[in-house]
C-alpha cells in the first residue's frame, strides 16, 4: 500500500465493502448507491472481477467495492478467495453485508465469520418480496437487538428500503455473535491470535480460526506474515485439535457456527411450510425437467436464433454494414484519404483491402457489434431470469463426456456469441484443467455468431443433409476431442455443485445497464485486437508474404480437400478471422465455384479452425503462450485432417448435395 | 479370538453356526455337500473336526443325511437363515457404509455374525434401509422388520441418492470423497441436522435446503446420509 499524505488519510472516509452470498442482489445495491453501471447477474460466479465505484449516496462519498459472492470466508473458489483477501487487505473498511432474507441461515453463517474478523458492519436483508411470497417472516428488530448491528430490510430491485443504508451507515459496528467453540479450539485460537501481526487488529481471532481450520489458501499469506516458528505452532495445534476432537478442526468450527446460527434462527425466523405451486416454481421446475426441459431449451434456442441470428446478424448488420459503413463511412474515408494522404502505404493501411477503417472497424463495428450486442441483451435476459443454471442442470451429464460439468455451459453458450469473450469467462470454472479444456473446445468447434451467420446461410443453399452432416461432424469432433483431451490433460475436474436461483423476472433497466457495460468491455478489449489482427494481415500483404503463403498452401487445399485453388485465400484469411474465411467461401459459392460437397468440406474445416486472431491473443493472455501454442498446433492440422477424411468419405460414398 | 480363525471346538455354538452357514450357501447355489466336501470347503477353515459338529447337528434334527449329502431340515434352515442374514447385513455395513476393504469386511462379518442379538440385527437392518443383497450380490434373507417394507416403512437411514423426488430427510452423516467438499457443502447449508428435500433426480440431482435449490453430482449425493422424514 502506498502511504497517503496525512491530511488525505484523515479525511478520506473508510471504504465500504459489499459482501454477501451469491445472487442476493449486491450488484443492484452497488448500482443504487453509486448510480453507475455494473454487471449484475443471476449465475453464481459471474461477478468474477470486482467492481469499484464512489458511493455518491453515502456520507463522504466513500469508495464502494463490490466483492464476488461468497458463502464462507474459507474460500472454495478463486472468487471467494478474492472476497476473503479484500477483507484482509482492507481492515478499516465498513462491511455492508447483503443477504437473501429467505436464506437467513446462510446469511448469518457469514455474519458469524465477519464478526470474528472484528468488522464494523451493517446487514441488509434483501429480497423481502421473494421471502414474503414464500411465507417467510424475519423479525429484523429482534435480530438487530441480538446482533447489535443495524439490520435493514430491503427489496433492492424495487428500490425499497435502501434509504436505510445512508441513514444508518454511521451505526456500523462489530456484530455480537458467539459461536461457542469447544474449549480446546478457543484456547488454541487465543494462543495463535497472540502470535499474529498486531496490524490485523480485531481480525486476529478470525484469522487464527481460519489458520486452525487448515485453510490452504492462507498458506501463502502465512509465509509472508508469520515467522516459521509460528507456522509450526499453528500446525502443531491443529494436529492436536484434530486428535482430541476426533474430527477436522474445520468441521468442528463449522458445526459450532451452524449451531449458533440455528439458535438465533429459532428466535427471529418464521416460515410457513410453503405449498409448492407458485407460477415461478413451476416454470423453474419445468425448465429442468428431464422431458419438458428439452422443449423449453428448444424454445430458448429458437428465440435466440430469431433475436441474434435473424434480427441482429440480419436486419441490424444490413443497416450498419451495407448502410452506415458501405454507403457513408467507408466511401467518405476513402475519399478523404485520397485527397489528403499522399503516401500509398498509409492510404492502404487506412482504407485498403486490409485497412483499419475498411476492414478492422467495418468488421468490429458494422458486423460483429450488432450481433454481439443483441447477443448480450439476450444473454442478460437468460442470466437474470435464472435460466442458465437450469440449463447447466440439463446438460451436466452430456458435458461429462467431455470431462466437463454443467457449469461449463455458460462459456460454451457465450462462445456462440463471441469466442473471444467466452474464453475470458472460463475464469468462472473451478479448476485449471476445466478452464484449459473449455478454452480449447471453444477455439476448436464452437462457431461464434458472426461465423454462424455465414455458415448457416451457406448451408441453407444446399440439401438439408448438408446441415445434418456439418452439425454431426462438428458435434462429434467436440465430444470426441473433448473426451480424449480430458483424459490426456493433467489435473482434476470438479464435481458439479451449483446453486440454482429462483426464476426471476428480469428488470429492463438492469439488462440495459449490463448490456452497456459488456458493450463497453467489447469496445475496449476486443476492438483493439481486431485492429491488431488486421495490422498483421496488412503487413503480410504489404511485404508480399501473403501470395507466397497462398502458393505454399495450394497443394493442401486442392489435393487433400478437393477444393478449387482460390479457396486457399479464404483459408489464409480464415487463419486470422475464422468467419472472414467463411465469408470468402460464401462468395466462391455465390459465383458457382464451389459445388455442394466442396462447400460442406470447406465449412467443416473453417468451423474447426482457430476462431480469429483476437481469440488467439486472449488464449495467450489467459492460458499462457505455451498452452495456447500447443492448442493451435493441434487445431490447424486437425481441422484439415477432418476435412480431408470427410472429403474422402463423401466422395467414396458418392453423396450429392 | 485365537490367531488361527476358524474351527473353535471350545465354542460349540460358533462351530455349529459355521456349518449351518456353509450348508445354506451351498444349497443356495444349488449344490449339496458331502461331509468330506464340507470339511474341505468350509469358510471357517478346513479341518477334521467338522465331522463331530455335523454329527451334533444331525442329532439336533437340523441337518439330515440324504444319500451321503448334507441337507438342512426345516428347523435347520430357519437357524441358518438367521446366521446368513447377520453375516450379510454385517457385510453391507462394513463395506458400503464404513467402506472397509472386502477382505476386512469378510473376516469381520464372520466374527460378528455369531454375536449380534436379534434386536441389534433388526436395528442394523433398519439403519441400512433393509438392503436386499449383500456386497457379493447374494440375497439377504429378510427378517421380520423387512416384511413391514411392503408398507414402505422408512428405513432409519438412507443415502440422499436413494430418496425419491419429493421425499425429505434430515442429514445425519456426510462422507464425501474429497474433504474440501465437506466445507463447501457446509457453507451452502448442507450440514448434519439440515433438512433436505429431493426435488428431482434427472437430468441432474436437485435438492432443496432451506429455501435454496442446489444441483449436485450423483457422487456427492452418494456420500450424504439422511434420516428420512415421513410426511403425514
Amino acid at each position: 500500500m502506498t502511504s497517503a499524505p496525512d491530511s488525505v488519510a484523515r479525511f478520506a472516509p473508510p471504504p465500504v465493502l459489499l459482501v454477501g452470498n451469491p445472487n442476493v442482489g449486491k450488484s443492484v445495491i452497488f448500482g443504487a448507491l453509486t448510480k453507475t453501471y455494473v454487471t449484475v447477474s443471476n449465475y453464481p460466479g459471474t461477478t468474477v472481477e470486482i467492481t469499484r465505484g464512489r458511493a455518491r449516496l453515502l456520507a463522504g462519498v466513500p469508495e464502494l467495492i463490490d466483492t464476488p459472492g461468497t458463502n464462507s470466508l474459507t474460500p472454495q473458489s478463486e472468487d471467494e478467495q478474492v472476497t476473503r483477501d479484500i477483507l484482509l487487505a482492507e481492515p478499516d473498511a465498513i462491511v455492508l453485508q447483503v443477504g437473501d432474507t429467505k436464506n437467513l441461515r446462510r446469511v448469518l453463517y457469514l455474519t458469524a465469520q465477519l464478526a470474528e474478523l472484528g468488522r464494523r458492519q451493517l446487514l441488509v436483508l434483501n429480497l423481502q418480496d421473494e421471502a414474503r411470497d414464500l411465507g417467510v417472516r424475519v423479525e429484523s428488530g429482534e435480530l438487530e437487538r441480538r446482533l447489535g448491528i443495524p439490520v435493514i430490510p430491503a427489496t433492492a430491485t424495487r428500490n425499497a428500503g435502501l434509504d436505510g443504508i445512508p441513514h444508518r451507515l454511521a451505526e456500523a459496528t462489530q456484530a455480537q455473535f458467539d459461536s461457542a467453540y469447544p474449549a480446546a479450539i478457543e484456547r488454541a485460537a487465543l494462543e495463535v491470535a497472540a502470535a499474529l501481526p498486531v496490524d490485523l487488529g480485531q481480525a486476529r481471532r478470525g484469522v487464527a480460526l481460519m489458520l486452525l481450520a487448515g485453510d490452504r489458501t492462507l498458506a501463502e499469506w502465512a509465509r509472508g506474515h508469520l515467522t516459521e516458528q509460528d507456522v509450526d505452532l499453528v500446525e502443531t495445534r491443529r494436529a492436536e485439535l484434530e486428535r482430541s476432537l476426533g474430527c477436522s478442526t474445520a468441521v468442528a468450527i463449522s458445526r459450532a457456527r451452524h449451531r449458533a446460527v440455528s439458535e438465533l434462527l429459532r428466535a427471529v425466523f418464521h416460515a410457513k411450510r410453503s405449498r409448492a405451486g407458485s407460477m415461478r416454481d413451476r416454470l423453474g421446475a419445468l425448465s429442468m425437467h428431464p422431458v419438458w426441459g428439452v422443449p423449453v431449451l428448444a424454445g430458448v434456442l429458437f428465440v435466440a436464433y430469431e433475436v441474434v441470428g435473424v434480427f441482429g446478424a440480419g436486419t441490424l448488420v444490413r443497416l450498419t454494414e451495407d448502410g452506415l459503413f458501405g454507403k457513408v463511412i467507408n466511401p467518405a474515408a476513402t475519399a478523404l484519404s485520397q485527397r489528403f494522404i499522399p503516401w500509398g502505404w498509409l492510404r492502404d493501411l487506412l482504407v485498403g483491402p486490409y485497412g483499419m477503417v475498411t476492414m478492422a472497424l467495418t468488421y468490429a463495428i458494422a458486423i460483429v457489434l450488432p450481433v454481439v450486442g443483441t447477443f448480450f441483451v439476450f444473454f442478460g435476459l437468460l442470466e437474470d431470469s435464472g435460466y442458465l443454471p437450469r440449463l447447466a442442470v440439463m446438460v451436466n451429464r452430456i458435458f461429462r463426456i467431455m470431462g466437463l460439468n454443467g457449469k461449463a455451459v455458460l462459456p460454451m453458450i457465450l462462445g456462440l456469441g463471441c469466442d473471444t469473450m467466452a474464453t475470458l469467462t472460463t475464469r468462472i470454472l473451478p479448476t485449471r484443467k476445466e478452464r484449459a479444456l473449455v478454452t480449447f473446445l471453444l477455439a476448436l468447434g464452437v462457431p461464434c455468431s458472426a461465423q454462424l451467420g455465414v455458415v448457416l446461410a451457406m448451408l441453407g443453399s444446399m440439401a438439408p443433409l448438408g446441415t445434418f452432416i456439418w452439425g454431426g461432424v462438428v458435434a462429434a469432433t467436440l465430444f470426441g476431442v473433448g473426451w480424449a483431451a480430458s483424459r490426456l490433460m493433467p489435473g482434476r475436474s470438479s464435481d458439479f455443485l451449483l446453486e440454482v436461483p429462483p426464476i426471476r423476472v428480469p428488470s429492463v433497466g438492469n439488462i440495459l445497464i449490463k448490456t452497456a457495460a459488456r458493450t463497453e468491455w467489447y469496445l475496449k478489449e476486443a476492438v483493439p485486437l481486431f485492429v491488431l489482427g488486421t495490422l498483421v494481415l496488412y503487413l503480410l500483404d504489404a511485404t508480399g508474404a501473403l501470395p507466397r503463403l497462398e502458393l505454399f498452401s495450394r497443394p493442401l487445399v486442392v489435393g487433400l480437400l478437393g477444393l478449387p485453388p482460390q479457396a486457399a485465400d479464404s483459408f489464409l484469411v480464415g487463419f486470422l478471422r475464422r468467419d472472414y474465411g467463411a465469408a470468402g467461401f460464401f462468395l466462391l459459392r455465390q459465383h458457382g465455384q464451389l459445388d455442394g460437397l466442396q462447400s460442406l468440406v470447406a465449412l467443416v474445416v473453417i468451423t474447426l479452425f482457430v476462431p480469429c486472431i483476437a481469440n488467439v491473443f486472449v488464449m495467450i493472455k489467459e492460458r499462457g503462450f505455451k498452452t495456447a501454442a500447443a492448442m493451435i498446433a493441434f487445431i490447424v492440422p486437425f481441422a484439415f485432417a477432418v476435412g480431408a477424411v470427410l472429403n474422402w468419405v463423401l466422395r467414396g460414398v458418392g453423396v450429392h448435395l | 479370538m485365537s490367531e488361527e480363525r476358524g474351527f473353535a471346538p471350545h465354542l460349540p455354538s460358533v462351530a455349529r453356526e459355521e456349518v449351518l452357514e456353509e450348508l445354506w450357501t451351498s444349497q443356495e447355489s444349488g449344490t449339496l455337500l458331502t461331509l468330506g466336501a464340507l470339511g474341505e470347503t468350509i469358510h471357517a477353515g478346513p479341518g477334521d473336526g467338522w465331522g463331530g459338529v455335523t454329527q451334533e447337528l444331525v442329532e439336533l434334527g437340523w441337518v439330515r443325511l440324504d444319500d451321503g449329502h448334507l441337507c438342512l431340515t426345516e428347523t435347520g434352515k430357519s437357524e441358518a437363515r438367521e446366521v446368513v442374514r447377520r453375516h450379510r447385513l454385517a457385510e453391507v455395513l462394513f463395506h458400503q457404509v464404513f467402506e472397509l476393504s472386502m477382505e476386512t469386511t469378510e473376516s469381520e462379518a464372520c466374527r460378528i455374525e455369531h454375536e449380534l442379538s436379534p434386536q441389534v440385527t433388526e436395528a442394523v437392518c433398519s439403519f441400512l434401509g433393509h438392503p436386499p443383497v449383500c456386497p457379493h450380490g447374494r440375497p439377504i434373507p429378510p427378517g421380520a422388520c423387512c416384511a413391514l417394507l411392503s408398507r414402505r416403512v422408512p428405513s432409519l437411514i438412507c443415502r440422499l441418492i436413494d430418496l425419491k423426488p419429493g421425499e425429505r430427510g434430515r442429514v445425519v452423516l456426510m462422507a464425501p470423497r474429497h474433504r474440501d467438499r465437506l466445507d463447501q457443502l457446509s457453507d451452502l447449508g448442507v450440514t448434519p441436522g439440515a433438512v433436505l428435500t429431493l426435488r428431482q433426480r434427472k437430468p441432474s440431482l436437485v435438492v432443496e435446503v432451506d429455501r435454496t435449490l442446489l444441483a449436485l453430482e450423483d457422487e456427492i449425493a452418494d456420500g450424504i446420509y439422511l434420516r428420512p422424514l415421513v410426511e403425514w
